[in-house]
């Protein structure tokens, strides 16, 4: 199975790469238990940097798309093909939307829900969780 | 001085072998490359002109020559000049090991032109797409259990034969200086290896056939090297044991002919696609 990614396309390598692999698990492609490269072979073989495919391949974990099994290395999971048309970012969109729309209802202006929200992540990222 | 008629006869075979017979080979591969892919055709072959390419196959013919001249020349010294003393033997040995080394120059010069000629593919390489193949590379895909597996059995026994040898107490003994030498040479192949199998690619254009057959030929050039050479490093010790040092120096000449076999071995050119070094359509 073949990735080719665009260096010039609008939508970031990794997330080209999260939905390559996911299309190949799709498809059929790629199988549960298949073997994917290292991050570190994948990152030398497109001429990337090693966080970027880190950051996909820990996307791909983080949706159980692919798990990684220590030194043995990192394999498709055995529920990929279940998992892989589950999107989160399209869940976190449709929820912050909705979110955002009864905020505005109350009233709140778009500043002050950007404010609010900033300081509700920092909060958030300072307490650890 | 039947020793010397061998030693001799060795030697100008090292020195046919690895500044004639294998140089003219890899310069009529290279003649070969430049008439059966054009620069017209495949463009991507050539990041810096044709002429360059022939400049340094031109060079490396002449490297070559006069390395030949100078081994025929020291063949000569050697073999009539030397007297039959015990200076004799060290003497042969030092000149094979020097020769060895200044034999292989015009080949690294090569490679490090090489390196340079994909130096300059990467930085013109303007395609804005990348690909890789999405299948993990494994010690095992390029070398077979059995041959990793004399490998490893060498190195033990040598192991073994070190800590053994060094029961009889003799003062010429390097001990256990014997296996960090051996250990750090095959550190340094397992780092060769490495780099090959998951390091970047240093043509951006080669095919994904053609990089695995690429690293296959290496890591098993790498495998025979590290067999050869602590084979080798148990004929010296024994040879010094049984005083047969006289025979040290064929030895030694025929071991680095056998380490030129290995490495002047490369992919048939027929077998690399050139089709990837074709203009974009």
């Amino acid at each position: 199975m073949e990735l080719i990614i665009s260096t010039t396309d609008s939508v970031p390598v990794f997330s080209q790469l999260i939905e390559q692999i996911k299309k190949a698990v799709a498809d059929g492609k790629l199988v549960p238990g298949d073997a994917l490269p290292s991050v570190r072979q994948l990152s030398n073989d497109l001429n990337l940097n090693h966080n970027t495919v880190a950051k996909a391949y820990k996307h791909l974990i983080r949706d159980s798309v692919i798990q990684s099994k220590g030194y043995r290395g990192t394999f498709i999971h055995p529920d990929a093909k279940a998992n892989c048309n589950f999107n989160l970012n399209a869940v976190v969109k449709s929820k912050l939307t909705d979110t955002i729309k009864a905020l505005r209802k109350t009233g709140a202006t778009d500043s002050e829900i950007r404010i609010e929200f900033g300081i509700a992540m920092k909060n958030k990222q300072n307490s650890g969780a | 001085m039947e020793t010397k008629f061998l030693f001799s006869l060795t030697f100008l075979s090292q020195i046919i072998l690895i500044s004639f017979y294998f140089p003219r080979k890899l310069a009529n591969g290279i003649q070969y490359l430049m008439e059966t892919y054009p620069p017209s055709k495949f463009p991507k072959l050539y990041p810096k002109s044709i002429d360059y390419l022939k400049i340094k196959q031109r060079n490396y013919k002449i490297y070559n020559l006069i390395i030949l001249v100078l081994g025929l020349v020291l063949l000569g010294i050697v073999f009539i000049n030397f007297p039959e003393d015990s200076q004799r033997q060290r003497w042969e040995q030092a000149i094979v090991l020097a020769f060895f080394m200044i034999q292989f120059l015009p080949l690294l010069i090569l490679e490090i032109s090489s390196f340079n000629i994909f130096r300059h593919m990467r930085k013109t390489d303007s395609r804005t797409t990348r690909k890789a193949v999405l299948q993990p590379r494994r010690f095992f895909d390029f070398i077979s259990p059995i041959l990793l597996g004399v490998v490893i059995f060498v190195y033990v026994t040598f192991v073994v034969f070190i800590f053994y040898f060094k029961r009889f107490d003799y003062p010429w003994f390097g001990g256990n200086l014997n296996i960090v030498i051996i250990t750090g040479g095959n550190l340094f192949f397992s780092g060769i290896a490495a780099w090959n199998m998951f390091g970047g690619k240093l043509d951006p254009y080669q095919s994904h056939e053609d990089r695995r057959q690429q690293i296959s030929l290496v890591v098993k050039q790498l495998a025979f090297i590290s067999i050869g050479m602590t084979l080798y490093g148990i004929f010296s010790i024994l040879a010094h044991a049984f005083e047969i040092r006289y025979l040290g120096s064929i030895f030694m000449s025929i071991y680095y002919q056998l380490i030129a076999v290995v490495s002047f071995q490369a992919i048939q050119i027929e077998d690399i696609n050139f089709e990837v070094y074709k203009e974009d359509k």
